[in-house]
């Protein structure tokens, strides 16, 4: 079992899911003389689905942009927009989410359009510059090859491109994934419901407990989202290189 | 079989090169010979449309490259490269099967395509569902080669195809591929650095220098004496008269009776060969056996100074 990735950021996330949960977290939180009541577990496991929700979509939407621009860019015909789509990349990432709900929300009201926003703004970079540098560590003479051996453009992304390059795109997604997971709890701030929704009411009422369970139940969605797509990526390696070996026999 | 016709080449301003006119016969070895910079490997990638020419024709089977689909003209045309470019994502057989499987061959005919190509190649079955990564270098440049012959096209371009193993290995490969020449009388375009691989290669010899030609025929005229003095500095490296006496045959110097006593060389041997056994063994005479080890006469000293084409 040592070894395969993505077993412990699951552990890590089962553990803090588990401590998130008010039975556990009133009881630990009693017993250290502390005073506060819990946030109920049947709300919080809610929340806890729109939250996933809301980031998966988000999370989607962004590598579809980010990987068809970075597809794009990567292109013969499509080098010219490289620098635009840099740019643009690089500055959607530097404004932060919360400034992003902040600015969006009197264009597109409360709760999960500004986040959704804000969210996909966020992840489009690590996806598009994944993608790209994917792409452009296919190695030259491997390209160069394809295309002399005949095949067609849209060959060498299928059948050359991508299959080299999925490892690292893959690695990219799962930034994104992260990233959206652990971001969406500001959309809190704009009535969206997330785990940021427990912060937000522990800061208004100061009650600490729901702030720690609703960061830990954060945590530990985002670092479920990590393992699950570590097992999955490490599946799909084993999965490839057993089926290579099987067609070729 | 493959034309040049005032072909010019423009890379962002610089000139690769400038008005050649050159015409491959059918089944000949073609080897293009230059300094660095010479533009080789733009002729070469010309002909199967990796480069455009910005004046110029380039007719391949008598058809202008230009009006033909370029995956169709690349299928058709074997392509082999130093770096070798094996895609490393594939085993060695699905490397191979990569043009017949472009060209929708069906599946017992690739398997026994690939199985007849690693046997020409002397590649041991065993490696056939290895990724390229588990091969050496020498593997590697025969896979690649394999890969370039699969679809049996009748043209083949290669540009410095044995550039990166070492000198044994890479004197096997030069014996295969002329042992594949002289088998399927494929039309082959090959591009070297090398001086000596290209006078041994040749049939038809073609020198480049900064994008012009400067020369081309057949290794034996082309090193005729008088020789102009940039081609003695690049085929000769000092030794452009053992060079020519490499290209020929010691039965074409054969006369007379030998000497009794004097060591035997085979016919078939380079006047190299004799020059150094007649050094080494200090004789003056040398007696030339057939393969049969019949006497076909003698060679000497002044025989060899003597010779012309």
């Amino acid at each position: 079992m040592r070894g395969r990735p993505g077993l412990a950021p699951l552990a890590l996330g089962a553990l803090l899911a588990l401590a998130a949960q008010e039975p556990v977290a009133g009881r630990v939180w009693a017993g250290l003389g502390r005073e506060g009541e819990a946030f109920p577990s049947p709300r919080l496991l809610d929340l806890a689905a729109a939250h996933a929700a809301l980031a998966v979509l988000s999370a989607l939407a962004a590598a579809a942009i980010g990987l068809g621009l970075g597809l794009l860019v990567t292109r013969r015909a499509g080098r010219g927009l490289r620098p635009a789509a840099d740019a643009l990349a690089a500055g959607a990432q530097a404004v932060p989410p919360v400034v992003v709900v902040a600015l969006a929300f009197p264009v597109l009201g409360f709760g999960l359009a500004p986040t959704a926003l804000a969210l996909l703004l966020y992840c489009v970079m690590p996806v598009l510059r994944g993608t790209v540098a994917a792409i452009e560590s296919v190695p030259p003479a491997t390209r160069e090859a394809a295309e002399a051996m005949g095949f067609t453009p849209l060959q060498v992304l299928r059948e050359v491109e991508l299959p080299l390059a999925w490892p690292v795109i893959l690695a990219a997604l799962r930034v994104a994934l992260v990233l959206a997971v652990a971001t969406a709890a500001v959309g809190a701030l704009a009535g969206a419901a997330t785990l940021g929704t427990p912060i937000i009411l522990g800061l208004q009422n100061r009650n600490e407990l729901h702030i720690l369970q609703g960061a830990a139940a954060t945590a530990a969605l985002a670092l479920l989202a990590e393992g699950a797509l570590l097992l999955l990526a490490g599946r799909a390696r084993v999965g490839r290189s057993g089926a290579s070996q099987e067609t070729a026999g | 079989m493959i034309a040049f016709e005032g072909v010019s080449v423009v890379f962002g301003g610089v000139r690769a090169l400038e008005g050649v006119t050159l015409s491959v016969g059918r089944g000949a070895l073609c080897v293009l010979v230059g300094p660095s910079g010479s533009g080789k490997s733009t002729l070469l990638r010309l002909v199967n449309r990796l480069v455009t020419p910005s004046a110029g024709v380039v007719r391949v089977r008598g058809e202008d490259v230009a009006a033909l689909d370029p995956a169709r003209l690349r299928r058709s045309i074997g392509y082999a490269i130093q770096s070798v470019g094996l895609f490393p994502h594939r085993t060695v057989a699905q490397n191979i099967a990569t043009v017949p499987r472009l060209l929708g061959w069906p599946r017992a005919r690739i398997a026994a395509r690939v199985e007849e190509l690693m046997a020409l190649l002397r590649l041991d079955p065993a490696l056939a569902g290895r990724l390229p990564a588990a091969l050496s270098g020498g593997q590697a440049q025969r896979v690649g080669l394999a890969r370039a012959l699969a679809a049996d096209p009748d043209i083949l371009l290669m540009d410095e195809p044995f550039g990166a193993v070492d000198p044994i290995i890479r004197r096997g490969l030069r014996a295969e591929l002329q042992r594949i020449h002289r088998e399927t009388g494929k039309t082959i375009l090959l591009v070297t650095h090398d001086p000596g691989e290209a006078l041994e290669l040749a049939t038809h010899l073609v020198v480049l220098r900064e994008g012009r030609l400067v020369a081309e025929g057949a290794p034996l005229a082309l090193t005729e004496p008088p020789v102009h003095p940039f081609l003695r500095a690049l085929l000769g490296d000092g030794e452009l008269g053992l060079r020519r006496l490499d290209l020929l045959p010691v039965g074409t110097a054969a006369a007379g009776a030998p000497p009794p006593g004097a060591p035997s060389i085979a016919a078939s041997a380079s006047l190299r060969a004799a020059l150094s056994l007649m050094v080494e063994t200090r004789s003056a005479a040398l007696a030339v056996l057939s393969e049969e080890g019949a006497p076909l006469g003698a060679v000497t000293l002044q025989a060899i100074l003597e010779r012309r084409a």
